[in-house]
């Protein structure tokens, strides 16, 4: 009993994944449908996914979603057969097709329960439909009565069919079964159609029967069908021959994250493991050089070494994918906010097959959505403007991905009017984000950054798209919480370019070891700035504050040990005449943290910390060094807003 | 709970614990909870973490945090020796490490044995008592694990 609604949870899990991610995939495909015309391989695409869609939730038992495909497929089917064209109106409605399609998807998803009432929506999709097929002069009047037909068709899917079929095979089956009747499409009926699917479908249930058998129940199951049974049995002929044989699409497997990352901690562990058999292993070599055991230990060890780098590799790549999964929605995102904003942009996407870490997918969209829509809202002028300056009118959001070391670099660029330096620099004084001192010295690099200081918005007015300057300081948190960093280029009237760099992967990063009080501690090396050796004389003290001069700038300097607690062998590192200090940089803040030691660089693999309360702690994670030890990574972020505080004084 | 329990020849029901000594009195844990003794191993001291977490320490590749039961019952801190042990317990899907003075055996005790914590003002803070066990004249202090989890990951 319980097995059953199991599997059944996992169809519906499924049917919901699937469908998403047949949403994803064409959306962009109506943005770009609206751009180059009718294309017959687009929307034959689209067609089939909407079918697909409304095949498996039909099996499911999904009537609003089934509504909603269903009519929006019909359009689908007009169009790709020729007998009315796209135009902006039909988009729109279909648009909102597919975002309720999610939002449905969505409740299925939470298991809310919550109904929608599709039934606006399906009539403007009807509208859409007839209005567009008036809309054709060449008309035929059997067209025009048909459209309704189509449009409340009951469906042929089998809700009462076994629970242990694939709704998406049986939905599979159905396309192929449209894919075997295209070269005489036209001449088909609605009907025929249906016989064929049936055909298709008694063969997946009757999955024992040789296609002789099946043959022998075609005309039974078209028999609903009198007049057009000369022409059915030779329709579902072809669908037996068709059907059996998905093989050569690529072989990919669903697995449960959860998996993937077990593996990868037992790969971390496996590379501890290896790390101190290495140790061992010099150990021998120097001590039992003679014997020739040893050697057979060091050449084991070292071939132990090569397979668990590759392995830790391969496994890495398996939490991979390709970052097109959040560029997906962009064409249509851009799409709605030209629209909206009357300006004609066009959006080119380059690189989209780079692969990046899942978590990086999972926390990249909403930092380049709001650059994308400052992009267009900010950087590019009104067409007006452009066609003044000798622009083209259409202005162009470029966002090309690359692969660079073990970084990824996403750049977001436009040719507009590039960012207003000098008026960076009046806006932030005049915000009392900063003084006109502080201003006077930036560069222009470090002017640039004043757009994500938290309450900065370039824009006199606000509008509805770009929000009122929350969002930009966002970004920039955001890809500091994924190690990565963000920066501007900008050239007056030429345009401006952020640029990402993000890592490959989250869960080994670049940490500089540090010591203090006898104890290692690691410092994420993405912040830090420069390291300094000074003497304990030229740290000086302000109202209570340690400061340190740098190059005639003055930097707070924070004692490690005090930060964290520390105060047994405090005095040890007192009796040095020399201090190491980090130069941390977040943003606008900079301050210096000092340490008893430098140890090294080292690549380090975070751990999750369970059962400690970390809010308070500046710890970040911990990693387990090659020795067996575990070493707190610490969360210089934390301490920039604790010692710092939020708001620049 | 049906792995640890079991019938007595009676019918009475029979409950399986881990017992380990602190300040010489004797303590109890429900065997369940119990994934492994350790001899103490390095322990990595945790910064700005509360006086009664001792640090972390590296379990196969897991970091775990270890907590001095001693300084969590305000106990007098005690130099770790031959008989100090760690016991790996896992509550509501945290592992946490317990460092105690030495750890005694394993007992089957009747469930009839076990008496609900006297009301008393002891230097153990109440909650984390769940009863007491009376066993050959030896008095056994079960303690309640979802209490001592509950307080290692809020404070």
């Amino acid at each position: 009993m319980s097995d059953e609604s199991d599997e059944m949870e996992e169809i519906i899990s499924e049917f919901i994944t699937e469908a998403e991610e047949s949403l994803d995939r064409i959306e962009p495909l109506f943005v770009e449908l609206e751009q180059v015309g009718e294309d017959k391989e687009m929307l034959n695409d689209i067609f089939r996914s909407m079918h697909t869609i409304k095949g498996a939730a039909g099996f499911l038992g999904y009537q609003s979603i089934v509504d909603v495909a269903h009519t929006s497929e019909s359009i689908m089917k007009k169009l790709r057969d020729g007998e009315i064209s796209v135009s902006t109106d039909m988009m729109d409605v279909i648009l909102q097709a597919v975002d309720m399609l999610r939002i449905l998807l969505g409740h299925l998803k939470d298991h809310d329960g919550i109904e929608e009432d599709v039934s606006p929506l399906v009539r403007d999709l009807d509208t859409a439909l007839v209005n567009a097929i008036s809309a054709r002069s060449d008309i035929t009047p059997t067209a025009l009565d048909e459209a309704p037909v189509s449009a409340e068709a009951p469906d042929a899917v089998p809700v009462e069919a076994p629970a242990t079929i694939d709704p998406f095979a049986a939905a599979a089956a159905e396309i192929e079964a449209i894919d075997a009747d295209e070269p005489k499409g036209p001449s088909m009926s609605d009907d025929a159609l249906e016989a064929a699917l049936e055909a298709a479908q008694a063969m997946r249930d009757a999955e024992t029967s040789t296609v002789e058998e099946i043959k022998h129940d075609i005309p039974a199951a078209i028999k609903v069908d009198p007049p057009e049974n000369a022409q059915a049995p030779l329709i579902a002929k072809a669908t037996v021959e068709k059907a059996p044989k998905p093989k050569d699409k690529p072989q990919n497997l669903r697995v449960d994250v959860e998996r993937i990352d077990k593996v990868m901690d037992l790969a971390g562990e496996v590379v501890l493991v290896r790390n101190r058999l290495l140790n061992i292993s010099n150990y021998f070599d120097q001590k039992y050089a003679n014997d020739p055991q040893t050697e057979i230990l060091t050449e084991t060890v070292s071939f132990l070494d090569r397979v668990t780098s590759d392995m830790q590799l391969a496994v890495m790549r398996m939490r991979m994918q390709p970052i097109n999964k959040v560029l997906s929605k962009f064409p249509r995102f851009v799409r709605d906010m030209s629209a909206s904003l009357s300006k004609d942009v066009e959006l080119e996407i380059q690189g989209e097959g780079t692969e990046v870490d899942k978590t990086v997918i999972e926390n990249i969209g909403d930092p380049l959505t709001h650059i994308l829509r400052n992009s267009i809202d900010h950087g590019l002028e009104s067409t007006e403007d452009r066609l003044a300056k000798g622009k083209p009118a259409k202005g162009t959001v470029k966002i090309n991905i690359f692969q660079k070391g073990n970084q990824v670099v996403i750049e977001i660029s436009d040719d507009g009017k590039g960012i207003d330096i000098e008026n960076l620099k009046r806006l932030a004084v005049q915000k009392g984000i900063m003084t006109s001192e502080e201003v006077k010295n930036l560069t222009d690099d470090a002017a640039t950054d004043i757009i994500f200081m938290p309450g900065f918005s370039t824009k006199e007015v606000a509008t509805e798209l770009s929000g009122r300057g929350v969002g930009m300081d966002v970004v920039k948190t955001n890809i500091s919480s994924l190690n990565g960093y963000v920066e501007i280029t900008t050239e007056k009237n030429v345009g401006s370019t952020f640029r990402i760099c993000i890592p490959l992967t989250l869960a080994i990063i670049q940490a500089l070891m540090v010591e203090v009080s006898g104890l290692k501690y690691a410092i994420p090396l993405s912040p830090i700035e420069e390291t300094l050796k000074v003497s304990k004389d030229q740290i000086e003290n302000i109202t209570g504050q340690n400061v340190i001069v740098i190059r005639d700038k003055v930097c707070p300097l924070f004692e490690l040990n005090t930060l964290l607690g520390l105060n047994y062998n405090g005095d040890k590192s007192s009796n040095s005449d020399y201090k190491h200090l980090i130069v941390i940089s977040m943003g606008e803040k900079r301050f210096c943290i000092a340490v008893d030691k430098l140890v090294g660089q080292e690549e380090v693999v975070i751990k999750q910390l369970k059962g400690i309360d970390t809010t308070s702690s500046y710890v970040l994670g911990a990693t387990i060094t090659g020795d067996g030890k575990v070493v707190f990574i610490l969360d210089v972020g934390a301490m920039s807003r604790n010692l710092l505080g939020s708001s620049k004084t | 709970m049906s792995d640890s329990t079991e019938k007595t020849t009676t019918g009475e029901q029979l409950l399986q614990f881990v017992t380990f000594t602190l300040n010489n009195e004797e303590y109890a844990v429900d065997i369940l909870n119990v994934q492994e003794i350790n001899r103490i191993a390095e322990i990595t001291p945790a910064p700005n973490a509360p006086d009664h977490v001792e640090g972390v320490i590296n379990l196969r590749g897991k970091v775990i945090p270890v907590i001095n039961l001693r300084k969590k019952f305000g106990l007098e801190d005690k130099k770790r020796d031959e008989t100090s042990r760690i016991i790996i317990i896992e509550i509501q899907e945290i592992t946490n490490g317990l460092i105690v003075d030495a750890v005694s055996e394993v007992l089957r005790i009747p469930s009839s044995l076990i008496e609900a914590a006297p009301p008393m003002s002891s230097d153990i803070h109440a909650n984390y008592i769940k009863g007491i066990a009376k066993l050959d004249g030896r008095l056994i202090i079960l303690l309640d694990m979802n209490q001592l989890a509950g307080d290692t990951t809020s404070t």
